[in-house]
């Protein structure tokens, strides 16, 4: 009976420390999480800068951008996959006509972007900054912007929205984004179409669309300007940190070979 | 006593014991885990952790800038969707440290009072000093004043005294 009572009271005990220490290795852990996620995070930036670098090709398709990638740092894991800045309108190099289109502005809006004085803007929140440019306006248009891009759009990663802010019609905008899916109509699959050079979109839009010759002068005048390319130099690097497969953080970081721009952590 | 009554009685014994046991178990386990590690400075990392946090998602907006001293720091950040001046400042009065959140208007005068959008304590500490990384031409020095035309700095280093015991931490700007 003796015995009994002496595992019933180291049981109680037990689970007396077990309460009381719990808490503290719970903040153990976070502590744990925090730092081993950023190290790890900053190890994952490094991978990420040298496989912009090393591409093989100067064009990503979306199923590229899309595809997930790891990096194992100790006990954590940082698992992230590429957004293209290049497939958004840069506010500090469009043109007027180029802002106008874009949804929640407007020729008036344009002309008050370009005329601030606070140009160039260091992030699309500054654009709040521009007389009359109402949170309405913002939330409708900051989707498509960035300031974190060389001038050319990516033809391979913009928004049909983006691409006909550019001025191209909404029928080649949407064929372009149909072409660029591929045959299973998703994007960031193996089949996407992927538009090498300027030379090979009509053939890989041919399938879709036959285009007019107003068309393609209006596609050529784009690459000719330099608001349209193939390739592109910026990313936001979509990651998430596990320690020990639990979850610890979330980062949108913005980046080039060279270079990061932005770091955010949730 | 049946054959029966001593079967139960064993296996009733035997599962007691083995939950005693197993609990006991993980809990010097866990107290052995938590007595190596250094809760004061565990505390420590959760206060500052928003600092570090708010620092490394700090933009370079030169119409708000980076600024220092040893007590307080001010940097540019978004929040909620808009630009915001963030100050860290430490009371030595009151040995505490304060985030102060600012709202930024471009086009006010450059001394106007900036609204105060929010104030919460960060830490009480008994001492805390704050320096700055500047690139100098021969390398890297640290500098407990940094003024506004600098632009932005490379990393904070936050010296200072936490429950009786001296600390250091220094947070890198991985965009600097």
């Amino acid at each position: 009976m003796a015995v009994i009572w002496a595992l019933v009271f180291f049981a109680v005990l037990s689970v007396g420390i077990t309460r009381v220490v719990a808490s503290q290795a719970g903040l153990l852990q976070r502590v744990e999480g925090w730092v081993l996620g950023e190290a790890a995070m900053r190890s994952a930036c490094g991978h990420a800068r040298r496989e912009i670098q090393n591409k093989k090709e100067p064009y990503w398709s979306q199923a590229d951008l899309m595809r997930e990638r790891a990096v194992e740092f100790g006990i954590a894991r940082v698992r992230y996959h590429f957004v293209d800045q290049e497939s958004r309108i840069n506010i500090n190099a469009a043109p007027q006509d180029v802002l106008a289109r874009l949804p929640g502005l407007g020729p008036d809006l344009a002309t008050k972007i370009l005329a601030s004085p606070l140009r160039p803007f260091p992030v699309t929140e500054a654009l709040l900054w521009v007389e009359d440019l109402d949170e309405k306006a913002f939330a409708a248009c900051r989707d498509h912007i960035t300031v974190h891009s060389n001038t050319r759009v990516n033809i391979n990663t913009a928004s049909p929205v983006v691409l006909q802010a550019l001025g191209l019609e909404a029928v080649l905008a949407t064929a372009i984004d149909t072409a660029r899916r591929g045959p299973d109509g998703d994007p960031g699959t193996d089949d996407d179409g992927i538009f090498e050079d300027t030379g090979s979109i009509e053939t890989v839009l041919a399938p879709v669309l036959r285009m007019t010759q107003a068309q393609k002068e209006r596609l050529d005048s784009l690459f000719n300007a330099g608001m349209l390319g193939v390739s592109s130099e910026n990313f936001t690097l979509k990651a998430v940190v596990d320690v020990l497969g639990k979850r610890v953080m979330d980062y949108d970081i913005v980046l080039s070979a060279y270079k990061v721009m932005r770091w955010q952590e949730y | 006593m049946t054959l029966v009554e001593v079967v139960m009685a064993v296996t009733i014994f035997a599962i007691v014991f083995v939950g005693a046991a197993g609990a006991f178990l993980s809990g010097m386990k866990l107290w052995g885990r938590i007595s190596k590690a250094d809760v004061p400075g565990m505390f420590l990392a959760v206060d500052l952790q928003r600092l570090g946090r708010d620092l490394r998602g700090s933009v370079d907006i030169p119409q708000v800038g980076f600024q220092g001293s040893s007590t307080e720091v001010f940097f540019p950040a978004v929040e909620g969707g808009r630009i915001v001046r963030v100050a860290y400042a430490f009371d030595r009065d009151k040995k505490k440290l304060f985030r102060k959140v600012y709202a930024v208007d471009p086009a006010a005068d450059e001394g106007a009072a900036a609204e105060v959008l929010a104030v919460t304590k960060v830490l009480d500490a008994q001492e805390l000093d704050l320096s700055y990384l500047d690139r100098t031409g021969e390398g890297m020095e640290w500098t407990d004043a940094w003024p506004k035309e600098k632009g932005m700095f490379k990393a904070v280093r936050m010296e200072g005294v936490f429950n009786g015991e001296r600390f250091t931490k220094i947070i890198i700007l991985p965009q600097a």
